[in-house]
């Protein structure tokens, strides 16, 4: 069987995701059935599906993973995800991360980052430095969601900024599907959606139990100290 | 030399039969897996999934079709004709099967969520079975004119 049919069998039995990840619905297959399902993935494409959750999931990375330390990391995983052919999602959403720290920064004041330090990923490390107060760097026709990006940035819009990050993304996945293939690279296209529709969905309910929370404290009013 | 043309003649002869059952077996292959992986995923229209993924197999009938009807005694004269029409043939029914079978994967993967698409979804398989068609159809028609003996 050729490479581009590998995984008919696997696709044909993960169950349809929405297309955008901010529905009611809950996911149409839970963490451990996807799990079971993935086993079907030979030795070498479960090893890259690894390094990918090791270069993208935050229990892999942490807040002292420095960011020379992390592109270490991609560069000792980037052969194999390029022979596997799925390098080039990782980039773009490295590439988009990349942008929104620029953002950040310039916002909090910082001035450019010096010529040579490492402080992000991409091809365009360099045209974004040297265009720091361009607006947009010189690279919103590139990327068009970078101006509502900044916009939602400087209103203090942290919601919106994540949700028009997380809608950019699936956006970017649902574009690199091919519906004619049943590869690798579509099972790791599929992994990334379903990733995106449980972040989104796990902030819900990290919102709802802080509002349950909220209103709780705020029924109990002075009883709450009794508890 | 005479050897050679004849052996050509042989394939060209067991040609279209051979190679319409590698496209089959490639095709059939293709949609079986992809109906498999679906029943997972149904409660129910499981028959109509197996019997999409045993689309590609006509191209074999095909095949065995052109085979009977080239049939003829194997000499000099015979074997060009033999081995253009029965090779060309077999080539069009393998690569129609494979790709058909391609078809009904994508038909399969895309129905088993939306099953009022079913029927549409299987028209490009359908349309990939009717060049398989033609090249059984002219391969007859062609395959009268080479000499009988």
């Amino acid at each position: 069987m050729s490479t581009r049919h590998q995984y008919v069998d696997l696709l044909a039995s993960l169950p349809v995701l929405p297309v955008m990840p901010f529905g009611r619905e809950p996911l149409p297959i839970s963490a451990i059935r996807l799990e079971h399902r993935l086993e079907a993935l030979s030795a070498g494409h479960r090893d890259s599906l690894q390094k990918l959750e090791t270069l993208l999931d935050w229990q892999y990375l942490g807040l002292d993973v420095s960011t020379e330390a992390y592109l270490q990391r991609y560069r000792q995983a980037a052969p194999q995800l390029a022979e596997h052919g799925v390098n080039d999602l990782l980039v773009s959403m490295l590439e988009r991360h990349t942008l929104v720290t620029a953002l950040r920064r310039r916002r909090s004041g910082e001035p450019a980052p010096a010529f040579g330090e490492r402080w992000g990923f991409g091809p365009r490390l360099a045209h974004i430095s040297a265009h720091w107060h361009a607006p947009l760097f010189g690279v919103g026709a590139v990327f068009p969601w970078l101006s509502e990006a900044w916009e939602h940035l400087e209103q203090d819009r942290p919601r919106e900024l994540e949700r028009l990050l997380m809608e950019e993304c699936g956006r970017q996945l649902t574009r690199a599907r091919q519906y004619d293939r049943f590869d690798f690279r579509e099972v790791v296209i599929y992994w990334l959606r379903w990733r995106l529709i449980a972040a989104w969905q796990r902030y819900n309910a990290e919102a709802v139990e802080r509002r349950l929370q909220a209103d709780i404290e705020r029924g109990l009013g002075d009883y709450g100290a009794l508890f | 030399m005479e050897q050679l043309i004849i052996a050509l003649g042989w394939a060209g002869l067991y040609g279209p039969m051979a190679l319409g059952a590698i496209g089959s077996i490639i095709g059939c292959a293709i949609a079986g897996q992809a109906a498999i992986g679906a029943l997972l995923e149904t409660e129910s229209g499981h028959g109509r999934f197996i019997g999409l993924s045993a689309m590609p197999s006509s191209q074999s009938i095909y095949g065995i079709v052109v085979m009977f009807t080239l049939q003829r005694p194997v000499t000099v004269a015979t074997s060009p004709g033999l081995f253009s029409v029965g090779i060309l043939a077999g080539v069009a029914l393998l690569l129609s099967a494979v790709y058909q079978g391609s078809c009904c994967a994508s038909a399969i993967n895309s129905s088993k969520s939306k099953p009022e698409i079913f029927g549409l979804s299987i028209a490009p398989a359908a349309i990939v079975e009717g060049f398989g068609v033609f090249a059984f159809i002219f391969a007859l028609v062609i395959g009268g004119s080479i000499p009988a003996q």
